[in-house]
Parts: C-alpha cells; structure tokens; sequence
C-alpha cells in the first residue's frame, strides 16, 4: 500500500495568498510593482527611453558620429517650417488622413453591418474570416503584390477597369493617382479589424432592444438612425480615433508601394511623402536625426491634439450606456 | 369573430419542435395567460403571434385575417419584453413616442398620444428621464406605455414582472389587471409563475412541450386539471399525487399505495365516474393541500390516512405540514392544528376531492369532474380543523 501523493509546494496559492492578505496597502504596491518590472523595464528601455532621448536632440544639434552635442533651442523646428518639403509632407498627412479616416470608418460599418446579417445564413463565418484576412497579412508582402495589382501595363487595376470601360489609371506612377493608390491599399488592409470592432460593436445592443423598433415598426434607414448609430457611438469613436492615430503613422505600405529600399519612396515628385516617411528619410537617408526628432515631435503633438479634440466631440456626442 | 386564431400552428428551431400543432382561439378583450415551465414553448408562441418569428406550419388569424406574413407592425400588436428592452438613449417620451415618429405621425398628435399614455400610468413626470434614471417599476410602466401609445390591437407580455422584487409585482400584478379593465385590450400573458396565472387570467393556458395541456377558467384549470402536469404546475404547494393500485369490488374500490401493496391496509372508497370503462392496473390519486382535514368531517364518507409528520412550517395566515402517508411525502394546508396531534396525526378526505389520473398518460379520467370546492367549502374545511 503507498499512500496517496502529497505535493505540499512551499509557495502554494493558500499560503500565498494568507500572507497577501495582511501586506499593507505599500507592501501590495510594491509586490505589484516588483511582478511587472520584468516587462516594464523593457518598456522603459525600448520605448520611453529613445522617447525621450527624441525629445531631447530635437532641442539640440546631434550628430550620430559626433560625440558631443550642442544646444539650439528651437532652430530644429524653424528650419522645419522654413522647409517646404516638411509643409508638403504635412498637407500629404492631411489629405491621406482625411480621406483614409472616414472611407474605412464608413466601409468597416457597412461591412459589419452585412457580415451581422449574413451570420445567419450558411457560410456567414467565412464571409467574415475573409474580411477579416487582408489584416493579419504582413504589410510589405501584400504591397508588394499590391504594386503588381497598381501596375499601369499588366495589373489587375487597370485590367479591371479596361473590362468597365472605363478610362486607365497611371497608378502609383501618377502624381495624382500615387497617394489614392495607397489608400485604397490601407483601406483593404485595415477594414477588416475595424469590422470586427463594430461587429463586437454591434453585438452589444440587446436582440429585444432591436425587436422593441421592430414592433414599433421602425425599419432599415430609421432603425440604423435612431437604434443602431446611437448605440453604437463608444465603438464609432473608438475606431475613429485608432483609424486616425494609425493613418497618421502611415509608414510601410508608402515605403513598399512607392519605392521600397532602391530608393524614390515617397514619388512622385514628393506627392506620397507623408510626415512619417519624411521622418524616417530625413533620419536615415540624409542623417538629420534633430530635424527628424522635430518633426516626430510636432507629429506627436498632431496626434494628441486631433485625438483630444475627438474625445470633446465624443463627450458631447457619443451616448455611453 | 375571435381576434386571434391560431390554427395547428407548428415552429421548429433545428430538430427542435418548440411548438406542436398548436390551436388556440382568443376571444376579443379577454385576457389570457400562458402559464408553463421554462422551455415549454410559451415564448416562441408570444413571439409567433407577434410577428418576430414565423410559423413552420399552421395559420395565425388576427380579426379573421391570415398574418402569418405580415410584419408585427402590420398586426398592430404591441408587446412587453420581460427585460423591458426600452431604448437606452432615448428619454421616456422619445421611448413612448418612437413608433409614431417611425410612422411620421403629425407632431401634434404624438404629443397627444404620448400625453393620454403617460397620464394613464402616471409617467407625466418622468417623460425627461433617460430609462438608467429610472427603478423597474417604472421602467415597466414605460414599457407598457411604449406599446399601449400604438394603440394596439392585441397586448403581448413575456413574463413582465419577472424582473421585479416580489413586494412589487404584487402591486403591479393588479396593476396590470386593473390596466387591462380600463383599456380594454385582448391581451396574451406568457409566465412561469402560476400565481400571476390564477390571479390575472380570464382564461389560463397550460403549455408542457409546446403542446396545449390544459385551457380553461382559473377555476378550472384549479378544480379540474386535466392531467398530473396541470394539478402539479397550478397551486402552491403543489396538489398531492399517490401512484396507487385501484381493486373493484362492487361499487367500492380498494385502494393501496403502488410501493407498498403487502404491508399497507389501504383504504375503501366509492367508485368514480371514470371515461374508460376498465380500471387500470394502477392510477394517480391527487388531493390538494388544503382539502386534507385533520378532524373527522360529518359526512360518513370519509376516508382517514395515518399521517407521520416531518415538519410544520408557518406561512403566515397558514401552515404548510409536510408530512407521509406511508411512504407518500404529502402536503397539507391548514390554519390551527393542535401540536399535540403531531405524533399521532390522521388526515381525512372526501372522496368527492380526490382527482383521479391515468398511470401512464396522466390525463385525468374523471368522465364528470366533481363541481370541485367552492370557496364556501374550502373554508368550511379550514373551520373544522379550527376547531382543535
């Protein structure tokens, strides 16, 4: 006869969980402080370290080589404004931002509002996965297929409109073409997560809440008026704020699309040169690292001030159950 | 003409029949309530004759007009959900006045509308309020105010006071009823709680499995169930039911319980009218709570049961003693007894109270159900053992 196996494990939850309980409120902070250092260091050194450091040579004259550096106030950013790349570059922002933002937000909530409707038809869920796909695919490979698609000779974009009937396109080679291009890109890319938000979205409105309208007789365009929109204003303002701070970090995709690493990204003649990829080239094509440190910084400060100002209009607008 | 019909109307969710072949006829005003156990169906058949769902088979007339596919709104029917469903951002007057602004009804005559509801359950001075602002009694005022503005032809309510603290829906319960006075509607009740059913109902509906078990005044469905499923779902504690074994001799019957056929004397009483001519090898016998005596009544007709008692538990104005005929576990409700009967406890019974059943169906097998207790009865009961 053996007796039955005992694990008597020093720190088992029971014990633990005793002494827990009799830590003062300074101990517990600690102790919690002590389980997250792990990953926070890594946050520290990785992420609001370089942070900072930006901060830092933006105000300062830095050279990568140079082993000292010097103090210069705001000259980074007036030889910026001085710069009417850096002007060009914003305007790009702009319009890219402007028209990705509510072309994604509107077809995220179309497509969800489909994808709900179809859930309860056989093939519902695929329809959904295939939306939902495009996103979790690697950006640069699926550009790289993308500027085949763009490709004013053989691509699909073009095939596609000679069957329409309709006039071709230069595509990415077009200085007014390049930019779009890359939007539809983003858009295809990004829709399906948004989708998938609103579904989530969506979700949460009680059934009896959508029969009540249903009774009342309330149908489509008033039911999505008065029910839908309403009700789902949290997630609207939500992926209308992630589809904005996204678009404005655009990187990748300019990158891969309009050039990739031989060179040219952001052509033609500067018409796809957003401010992240200014940033980006200015770093590390021409080694201004205090320019591109200003300009990060002035992109940072966008960024806050569009966010803050959306969480106005949401304070006034989005209902919060 | 009834204003709804529905006529072997059937529904099945996957290989679910959640109602079968189901008939049923409202009368114009008359107040209906379906009453069954959770999964019986009730609320898939308040969802048919709405309109949120669609009948496999079968047809559903409201008015004598085929609706089975006409949208809910075309019926004109308004209905209570049992969680409410009020629209959350909207105040209580844009709640109540949604669909007539669905229906663009002149602004004018919405606030008319919403005025007339509004007075009627006394929301007046609430109409500003969002529904989080608001307790749930008032949240089901609104509820009931949102589907009475249309001025529907037939109210529905799937269990409305079932999110509601028991003091409340007491109150609300002849609230409701009084309500129904007033406006007159026909309306069809769904609940699980047989007390909303006995007190509200014109007309209560049995529903087991998606099958009408029983239809008849709450009198009725009381005094004469038509099966051991009805006399256990209506009356609380639960009508008393022996499985026993009936054996004819002359115009008495024997009866002994089913699991202790050796050892139990059983008793003697007068042959029942039954539908089937041969007695069945064994039957259920049911007797309600409060018609068990504990003092011989006059008539010489009575059969007494040797009684040993588990426990007594006060119910306020009575007292609910649980206690075994044999082996039988039985209910009796009474308003005095002695304490000092408890070891020695017999009950008595007239066997004009007992309901017979069929063993294997269930279904009663009384041919002329006896006139059942009135009121006058049941007291007169309740006085004899007052006597004690």
């Amino acid at each position: 006869m053996s007796e039955p196996l005992r694990v008597q494990a020093i720190g088992s939850p029971q014990y633990d969980s005793k002494r827990l309980a009799m830590l003062t409120r300074w101990q517990e902070t600690l102790v919690g402080y002590g389980l997250i250092l792990p990953s926070l260091w890594v946050f520290l050194v990785f992420y609001y370290g370089p942070a900072l450091f930006l901060l830092y040579i933006a105000f300062f004259h830095w050279n990568i080589f140079a082993s000292h550096s010097t103090f210069v106030g705001l000259h980074n950013f007036v030889v910026l404004v001085h710069q009417p790349i850096f002007w060009q570059s914003l305007l790009n922002t702009a319009y890219y931002v402007v028209l990705v933002v509510p072309v994604t937000t509107l077809l995220a909530l179309g497509l969800a509002l489909l994808l709900r409707e179809a859930a309860r038809i056989r093939g519902g869920g695929i329809a959904r996965a295939m939306v939902f796909l495009p996103h979790v695919t690697p950006v640069v490979a699926t550009s790289i297929i993308w500027v085949w698609i763009f490709d004013p000779n053989f691509g699909l974009a073009n095939t596609a409109l000679r069957f329409l009937h309709l006039p071709q396109l230069q595509w990415l080679a077009s200085v007014h073409w390049a930019l779009p291009s890359v939007m539809i890109y983003t858009v295809w890319h990004s829709v399906g997560l948004y989708t998938i938000l609103f579904l989530a979205g969506l979700s949460t409105i009680p059934r009896q809440v959508l029969e009540a309208a249903q009774m009342d007789g309330a149908r489509g365009w008033f039911t999505f008026r008065r029910i839908l929109w309403p009700l789902i204003g949290p997630i609207t303002f939500f992926v209308v704020v992630l589809v904005s701070i996204n678009t404005m970090q655009t990187f990748s995709q300019i990158y891969t699309l309009t050039g990739g690493p031989h060179g040219g990204a952001g052509g033609p003649a500067f018409s796809t040169t957003t401010d992240s990829l200014l940033i980006y080239q200015t770093a590390f094509l021409y080694l201004h690292f205090s320019l591109a440190s200003a300009m990060s910084v002035i992109l940072f400060l966008l960024i806050l001030g569009l966010t803050l100002g959306q969480k106005l209009l949401a304070d006034r607008f989005v209902f919060y159950r | 003409m009834a204003a709804l019909q529905l006529t072997n109307v059937s529904k099945e969710f996957g290989k679910h029949r959640i109602i079968k072949d189901l008939s049923l006829s409202v009368q114009d005003g008359e107040f209906v309530v379906v009453v069954g156990p959770s999964g019986c169906g009730k609320s898939t058949l308040l969802r048919l004759i709405a309109g949120l769902e669609k009948p496999d088979q079968g047809h559903i007339l409201l008015d004598g007009v085929r609706s089975e596919y006409r949208t809910p709104y075309e019926r004109n029917v308004g209905m209570v959900f049992q969680n409410y469903a009020l629209y959350p951002h909207l105040s209580v007057f844009d709640n109540l006045a949604f669909g007539l602004k669905a229906h663009r009804s002149p602004h004018e005559e919405t606030k008319r509308r919403v005025a007339i509801v509004s007075e009627l359950l006394e929301l007046g001075l609430l109409l500003d309020k969002k529904p989080k602002e608001l307790s749930g009694g008032q949240k089901q005022r609104v509820a009931l105010g949102r589907a009475l503005v249309r001025q529907p032809r037939i109210f529905l309510m799937d269990e409305p006071l079932s999110n509601l603290d028991a003091k409340l829906r007491d109150k609300m319960r002849t609230e409701l009823r009084s309500l129904h006075e007033k406006v007159g509607i026909t309306t069809i009740y769904v609940t699980h709680d047989q007390v909303e059913a006995m007190t509200m109902a014109d007309r209560i509906v049995v529903l087991k499995d998606g099958d009408i078990e029983q239809i008849g005044t709450p009198e009725e469905v009381y005094n004469h169930p038509a099966s051991t499923f009805v006399a256990s779902f209506i009356g609380s504690p639960a009508m008393n039911l022996f499985k026993v074994v009936p054996v004819v001799q002359g115009n008495q019957w024997h009866i002994k319980p089913l699991s202790l056929e050796d050892k139990s004397p059983g008793f003697w009483m007068p042959a029942l009218c039954l539908t089937r001519h041969s007695l069945p090898s064994a039957l259920w016998l049911g007797i309600r709570p409060e018609l068990i005596r504990l003092h011989p009544p006059q008539t010489n007709d009575a059969i007494s049961l040797p009684l040993t008692v588990d426990g007594v538990e006060l119910l306020g104005a009575h007292y609910h003693i649980h206690a075994r005929w044999i082996d039988q576990p039985l209910s009796i409700i009474t308003d005095h007894f002695d304490r000092n009967q408890l070891n020695q406890l017999t009950g008595y019974i007239t066997p004009r109270a007992l309901h017979v059943f069929d063993s294997e169906t269930g279904l009663s097998m009384m041919a002329e159900p006896w006139p059942g207790p009135t009121m006058e009865e049941t007291k007169e009961a309740n006085y004899e053992s007052s006597l004690a």
